[in-house]
């Protein structure tokens, strides 16, 4: 492929357009070139399962290609598991006792809502641990994947200054070990409204639920060195030296205005020097064919045509870099994954 | 001859009005981006507008980002054309509404939600928002008994973490306004004939297979009534004089959908138009088997 792979490749696009297998073919094109390379997918669906036979979550492991029965591969793949990021963060921190916070553990389950910022952070540790050249990252599809962009926002939210300011006062007073002490600082540093708050909020959530909210945010605060580190990531991905972003979106499903969404709100990660992906185009195929002017089949050919060449025209005004993938027509996924690898291999 | 023609009459004006009887309150339509999500929801919609419904169509702004959004624009004008109401409810306002009923007081509540702590709660769980919206959409739907709502829903995690919610805040909030209010939605959300899912999809086997997957974690809490719905289908364009390729996609078709037929309720063909407007209105009859 003439563009270079880049330390991170990123995937991201509108969803049900075959971004997991378009990522997984890039990883093992990749990886057949002589590269190491980690897959991480946090696609809710886990396609990549079906793809690769994994079975594990959570943990990186080692796969063979499947394109080639047998064939030693430095290629690495992982299905993302909220939970046990969560863990290994609290394992690294000396914390483990903050699992046991039922309300942590309510938030790190797979739709619990920490989704996107502990795939951020599992991503920054396997960069962090430089085990690979290269880790291709499938993102959630739709408004998962602005999700994913925002997640490195609400880490800077969560641990915005005036909270960074309380727990760095708590971190002097107290070794952050009892709950009620917690709540009596909490009270004393914030405004002197807060206690009216708390009164006013506990009506509302129960008494209890405000108690443990504290507890969560201080058990959360202890582990906060991976989250913070996960924020110096956003700079990198940013940096095109060295993050290639592609944004996949396919024929069928004419996504034109989702995908300029998502460039449009991507600001300063998805820009004209990103690659937009169209998947799986048939309009080579479409032009062997000329039906009569008079049959039926003339409208089904000029709407599937028309709509792909209004697609195409619309994507070259906006970026820089399309590639075509034709459709793969198979029911199996390895086909796919066989017919994409080898456009990657020609692009 | 009279009786046969009254009781042939009766049995017409049933069966006109027995799937009508069988209208849901709150339709959510959910799916992978891209199925034709919004634009089923925009014809469903405009189908219960036709039968005279008081039908909204909702729309929840996830983020300060949907907001001004192109899709979001497009659907708005969309729906204007065709008549169809629709609702953008923000989050902070439902939120404030909630609070200000809960203790008696706008001004209190307006102050609650402009605190830091207040959004670093709904920041850090961010299911918060879906049972504020879920809260002021059953609210609407209690204040009106003869409302019906439309969702059309961001993407299938997202319905996903919406439907847990409930359940989720249950299991945190143990105590308070919030955990009464959260069983009673789950109760309410649960009555018969209340929620009736449409899961979205397209005729490739790791869409139906995806869509499968969705339904059974859906269900993995309560058995809500869910329908999948495989659209963009080619099958009935087949004929002798396809090309190949073609031939062959839509074979392809025809497996995935037979592989899937037990749990596939509904298949909705690719319009052949360009035009976003006559290509909802195409579809609105076939949006009956929806309900």
């Amino acid at each position: 492929m003439s563009q270079l792979n880049k330390q991170f490749e990123i995937f991201s696009g509108t969803g049900g357009v075959g971004k997991t297998t378009l990522a997984t073919s890039r990883a093992i094109e990749l990886a057949r070139s002589g590269n190491r390379v980690l897959l991480i997918t946090i696609d809710p669906a886990k396609r990549l399962k079906d793809l690769l036979k994994l079975e594990v979550e959570g943990e990186v492991i080692r796969v063979t290609d499947p394109l080639s029965e047998g064939e030693n591969l430095e290629l690495f793949v992982e299905l993302m598991n909220p939970e046990k990021t969560f863990a290994r963060m609290a394992k690294e921190s000396n914390a483990e006792e903050v699992l046991q916070n039922r309300i942590v553990s309510i938030l790190t389950r797979p739709y619990g809502g920490l989704n996107e910022i502990l795939s951020i952070v599992e991503l920054n540790m396997n960069y962090l641990s430089g085990k690979y050249d290269t880790i291709v990252l499938d993102t959630p599809p739709g408004s998962h994947f602005l999700d994913f962009l925002d997640a490195t926002q609400r880490i800077q939210v969560f641990f915005d200054k005036s909270f960074v300011d309380i727990f760095n006062y708590l971190g002097k007073k107290t070794d952050l070990t009892g709950v009620n002490i917690g709540k009596k600082i909490f009270n004393k540093v914030i405004s002197s409204g807060v206690k009216k708050l708390l009164s006013y909020l506990s009506k509302v959530t129960g008494d209890q639920f405000v108690d443990e909210f504290i507890e969560a945010v201080l058990a959360i605060y202890k582990t906060k060195s991976p989250f913070l580190a996960a924020l110096q990531l956003q700079q990198t991905l940013k940096d095109d030296k060295y993050s290639n972003w592609f944004l996949v979106t396919s024929v069928e499903q004419n996504k034109l205005e989702e995908a300029l969404q998502l460039k449009a709100h991507a600001k300063g990660l998805i820009t004209n020097k990103s690659y937009m992906v169209l998947n799986k185009c048939i309009e080579s195929e479409l032009m062997k064919w000329s039906p009569s002017a008079d049959h039926k089949n003339y409208k089904l050919k000029e709407t599937l045509l028309n709509r792909e060449r209004h697609l195409k025209k619309s994507l070259k005004d906006s970026f820089e870099k399309v590639l075509e993938f034709p459709e793969v027509i198979s029911l199996s996924p390895l086909d796919h994954l066989k017919g994409l690898t080898q456009t990657w291999k020609n692009c | 001859m009279v009786r046969t023609s009254n009781s042939y009459l009766l049995l017409c004006i049933c069966s006109k009005n027995l799937p009508m009887d069988d209208l849901s309150r709150f339709y959510i339509f959910t799916g992978k981006g891209g199925v034709g999500k919004s634009t089923l929801s925009l014809s469903f919609s405009k189908y219960l507008k036709n039968q005279n419904k008081n039908v909204k169509l909702v729309f929840f702004k996830t983020s300060k980002l949907d907001e001004g959004s192109l899709q979001y624009n497009v659907l708005l004008k969309e729906a204007n054309e065709l008549g169809v109401q629709v609702l953008d409810l923000d989050l902070l306002e439902c939120a404030q509404g909630y609070i200000a009923r809960k203790l008696n007081s706008k001004t209190i509540a307006s102050w609650i939600i402009k605190t830091p702590f207040f959004k670093s709660l709904i920041n850090m769980i961010p299911g918060f928002n879906y049972v504020i919206y879920l809260g002021q959409i059953l609210t609407m739907l209690e204040d009106d008994p003869s409302l019906v709502l439309v969702l059309d829903s961001p993407s299938s995690g997202h319905a996903l973490t919406m439907l847990q919610a409930t359940t989720n805040f249950s299991e945190i909030f143990k105590s308070g306004a919030i955990f009464d209010d959260t069983k009673l939605m789950l109760s309410r959300m649960r009555q018969e004939n209340f929620v009736k899912i449409n899961v979205i999809t397209i005729p490739t086997t790791l869409s139906l297979q995806e869509a499968r997957e969705l339904k059974q974690q859906i269900n993995q809490d309560f058995q809500y009534k869910i329908d999948i719905c495989c659209n963009f289908t080619l099958k009935d364009y087949a004929n002798e004089e396809l090309p190949e390729f073609l031939k062959k996609k839509i074979a392809n078709e025809v497996e995935a959908i037979g592989q899937n037929q037990a749990e596939l309720s509904v298949t909705i063909n690719l319009v052949l138009t360009e035009d976003n407007t006559s290509l909802i209105k195409e579809l609105v009859p076939s949006m009956k088997s929806l309900v």
